[in-house]
């Protein structure tokens, strides 16, 4: 199976091993990973803060880059979503762009819901023995639906104790722009998710999206927490021992 | 004041953020459960019945209006369409003026709030009173509603005992039934000298002409009963076809607002009082209030009409539980309010709200009864900042810099040699500690990993190399 | 049918905080009526004229009672009312799914007398007890569009309550803090069917 990987800006620029973790998973479970060397971003930040000309431009190199591809899967339900459920509306008044954008959102998913779904894989094969909670971020629950797929995958980590947060529907505070236009409320809606976890007994917090993760990392390091952030694809992709 | 400023001054009150999230965590909670007694194939039933209905109405608003108004007119009610908020405050004034009223009740309304009918009122030198104890509370302090359904979420038992004690001129103990009964006494006494008694609506039905008032204090039961005069200030919005489309509704309203089966007392009007009756009004006058919403009719907002302001959205909201109502800056809070502000009030004056009181995590649209595109709304909203150059210049060209940088994968990596060259001052250990803006309010609060020195293409391209080499050799 | 309503409808009205009485007739219903007062020291009450009401013959139960049909007080009904200790009237209807009871306010059913005094007590014929929401709005859609429907129609479940200090739940803020339903299984007074 030939999967084309969009590795997503912030992991391109700030964790490139989230990125390489995912690939190794995929090309062990059988797939034949290429990297089309044309991507850059999705175009959400622009789209989110309302500037669709701008959000336009990138999604358009988005559905060249990636038209021939006959899946791809990126490590980000946030820009999956913004991929499955918003390009349309940038083409709305462009028939044969909307439906290029329809077809190529087709074939686009996020990296838990590719291995569940497509590749109908759970155990992955990972072991670490570790206490974690999940964080389920909110595009990918509630615009992709995802929500189940995650916990699947990490239900088949051995030795890995999966906790459960209070308030696993509360949004980390991210927001994309939000976080720097309202960065107190975002960093206090930081702090309820990493007490959350810390509450549940949890040592590691894990998500599928690299950008609640950056901010909840950035926030834990800030205030010298002790929660360890790990994207999904990092937990999968761990061979420890007890 | 911003909304970032006033949230910036609620945060520094630990009591009321304390205070906030506590009653939304429990309503939610509260949601939840009267949702799962019912089952979801009946909640998602009655979901879609209550919005079809809802839909219908605002979809054809001006004949059910009418026939709404003709309804009541053949019982004897009066009837009048206000345009502006200013006109619809006026009129109340001047009905109780007409009358003779000096001295007036309020059961709890969202829609006067939005007119501040008592400011108005009170410039006219009329005495009114809010009845429903949360509003009694926040009118003694001066406050706006700091939640739709708990207007006085934010206080605890010692602010109130405060307020209470220097309405009273002397100390009143904070035990919460001893403030129950300071305020049944007092307002008992205003219910029984009262004239006047205005009410909101939360339905109004066009086939019958009925007005609908849900409360669980009974408080709306004795407005409606004790004086001579009651005024009805309906939201142009609130109709709904027929008599039979309330029942989805009701059975939506108060398990999505506190997660009760019903509310305490439903009461249903359709006139003023016959010559046989004890009690119940004399004149009932309905005042129908425009304030902005013919304008977000057949716009890409009129989904917002379908609110029925039960607060559910408030309750999800992350942002909410942050900073409590007041940092909204206007009588609706939370994502509604977010949503329902610019439009009533102008999105030119309000521009900032939608940018900053919303992290689009769509939990609002998730828990809305009548499943509003809150999140979507939102977005729109600041699509039209952008279309109406209310976003700052240099936020616009910021965005087009980033765009023009990010559109190809050659800029893109010029992009980002030069944020590494750029970071090189700040970082340390591989994060950044502080930065100047535009990433000074990330770095004010939290730490920023660097770019890295290879990034993924980087790796890519290097393992391609190595796995090429090796399979030629 | 009665059968299944019946506990239906207590569990409901004690779980908003009612206190419900189930009776197999009007003596019952009348002695259930004296016992609340009795214990609650309550010796003056309101009342809606109602053949239910009447025949339980209640004035002997109190030192003044009140109806509107009754006008031989020196004050108005309304003030009657604002002083009595116990209102009492009958129902139309009652759910057993939310434990509401519908109250048709009218010349002879007045508002007051459900809201103003700080004990409520209603009497009301097993018979008009049904399952829920459909057969609750079919009845009250047909009053609403009757040429001549009631000017005010309530629904009552439970006590008046207030969750506004610190969530709290609090009984009696405006309303009747004590709401007493009282089923009674056989009524054969002969215009069982009026409210």
């Amino acid at each position: 199976m030939r999967v084309s990987f969009f590795a997503t800006c912030i992991v391109d620029l700030f964790f490139p091993e989230v990125g390489m973790s995912a690939v190794e998973i995929l090309e062990r479970q059988g797939c034949e990973v290429d990297f089309p060397p044309g991507q850059t971003c999705c175009g959400q930040p622009a789209f989110n803060c309302g500037h669709t000309a701008e959000a336009r431009t990138l999604a358009l190199n988005y559905l060249n880059t990636f038209r021939d591809s006959e899946y791809i899967v990126m490590p980000s339900g946030s820009c999956a979503a913004m991929v499955r459920t918003h390009y349309r509306e940038l083409f709305a008044d462009e028939p044969e762009l909307k439906k290029l954008a329809e077809d190529v959102a087709a074939r686009t998913y996020e990296f838990s819901e590719f291995l569940v779904k497509v590749l109908n894989v759970r155990d992955v094969g990972a072991s670490f023995p570790v206490k974690a909670a999940f964080h389920s971020s909110c595009h990918l629950t509630r615009e992709l639906k995802v929500v189940q797929e995650p916990i699947q995958l990490l239900r088949k980590v051995a030795g890995l104790e999966l906790k459960e947060l209070d308030r696993q529907d509360l949004c980390c505070g991210f927001g994309g722009t939000f976080a720097v236009r309202s960065p107190q409320v975002s960093a206090n809606m930081g702090d309820d998710k990493l007490d959350d976890a810390a509450r549940q007994d949890a040592e590691v917090l894990v998500a599928a999206d690299m950008a609640c993760l950056m901010h909840l990392g950035g926030r834990n390091r800030r205030r010298a927490g002790g929660m360890k952030l790990m994207h999904l694809a990092e937990v999968l992709n761990r061979r420890e021992g007890p | 004041m911003s909304f970032s400023e006033r949230a910036a001054k609620a945060i520094k009150k630990p009591n009321l953020i304390r205070a906030t999230k506590s009653a939304v965590q429990s309503f939610y909670w509260n949601r939840l459960a009267a949702y799962a007694e019912l089952g979801e194939p009946e909640v998602a039933d009655l979901k879609q019945r209550a919005r079809a209905a809802r839909e219908q109405a605002i979809g054809n608003l001006d004949a059910y209006l009418e026939q709404f108004a003709t309804m009541l007119r053949s019982r004897g009610a009066q009837i009048y369409f206000t345009k502006t908020g200013a006109e619809a405050a006026q009129k109340v004034v001047d009905i109780t003026r007409a009358t003779g009223g000096r001295r007036i009740v309020k059961s709890k309304s969202m829609a006067t709030e939005e007119l501040h009918l008592n400011d108005a009122l009170e410039a006219a030198g009329l005495h009114v009173r809010e009845t429903d104890l949360g509003e009694y509370i926040i009118q003694l302090a001066g406050d706006p509603p700091a939640h739709i359904v708990g207007p006085a979420i934010g206080k605890d038992r010692y602010e109130i005992a405060a307020l209470f004690a220097k309405e009273e001129g002397q100390p009143v103990d904070h035990d919460p039934q001893v403030l129950l009964q300071f305020a049944r006494r007092k307002l008992r006494q205003e219910f029984l000298t009262a004239d006047v008694g205005i009410t909101g609506c939360n339905f109004a039905v066009a086939e019958t002409g009925t007005i609908f008032l849900v409360t669980n204090e009974g408080n709306a039961n004795l407005v409606t009963s004790q004086p001579r005069i009651q005024i009805v200030v309906v939201g142009m919005e609130k109709l709904v076809p027929t008599f039979a489309d309330v029942e989805p509704l009701l059975a939506l309203l108060p398990r999505a607002c506190t997660g009760q089966a019903i509310s305490s007392y439903v009461g249903m009007i359709s006139g003023p009082r016959l010559p046989e009756e004890q009690d119940g009004p004399e004149e009932l006058h309905v005042v129908v209030v425009d304030n902005g919403r013919s304008a977000i009719r057949q716009t890409e907002f009129e989904e917002a009409l379908l609110c029925i302001r039960c607060g559910s959205c408030l309750n999800v909201c992350p942002v909410y539980r942050q900073v409590g109502g007041a940092a909204y800056g206007d009588t609706y809070s939370g994502p509604i309010g977010t949503v329902l502000t610019p439009l009533l009030r102008g999105l030119d004056q309000w521009s900032e709200l939608p940018h900053v009181a919303c992290s689009l995590c769509g939990a609002c649209h998730d828990a809305c009864p009548m499943s509003i595109h809150l999140d979507d709304l939102l977005l729109k909203l600041r699509q039209k900042t952008d279309r109406e150059h209310l976003v700052s210049t240099g936020e616009r060209w910021v965005f087009k810099l980033w765009t023009w940088a990010w559109a190809t994968p050659g800029r893109y990596r010029l992009a980002a040699r030069i944020a590494r060259w750029l970071q090189l001052p700040f970082s340390r250990d591989g994060w950044i500690g502080w930065a100047p803006p535009p990433v000074k309010g990330w770095t004010d609060y939290r730490d920023l990993p660097v770019v890295q020195a290879e990034t993924f293409r980087d790796r890519w391209a290097k393992r391609r190399l190595e796995r090429g080499g090796r399979n030629a050799g | 049918m009665p059968v299944d309503l019946v506990p239906g409808f207590v569990a409901a009205w004690e779980r908003v905080g009612g206190t419900a009485h189930v009776v197999s007739g009007l003596p019952e219903a009348r002695r259930a009526i004296h016992s609340i007062v009795t214990q609650a020291a309550l010796d003056t009450a309101v009342a809606w004229d109602s053949p239910v009401l009447a025949a339980l013959d209640l004035p002997a139960l109190f030192r003044w009672y009140r109806t509107p049909g009754a006008p031989d007080g020196p004050e108005s009904f309304k003030s009657a009312c604002a002083q009595a200790g116990v209102g009492i009237t009958t129902a139309a209807l009652g759910t057993a799914d939310t434990g509401s009871l519908l109250l048709p306010f009218g010349g002879t059913r007045p508002r007051s007398v459900l809201i103003l005094p700080p004990v409520w007590i209603a009497v009301v014929p097993a018979q008009r007890l049904v399952a829920g929401r459909a057969e609750l709005f079919a009845h009250m859609g047909a009053l609403a569009k009757s040429g001549r429907p009631p000017t005010e129609m309530g629904l009552a479940t439970g006590p008046s309550r207030t969750g506004d200090i610190e969530g709290i739940l609090l009984q009696g803020i405006h309303g009747p803090g004590v709401a007493h339903a009282i089923i009674v299984e056989a009524v054969d007074v002969s215009s069982q069917n009026q409210v």
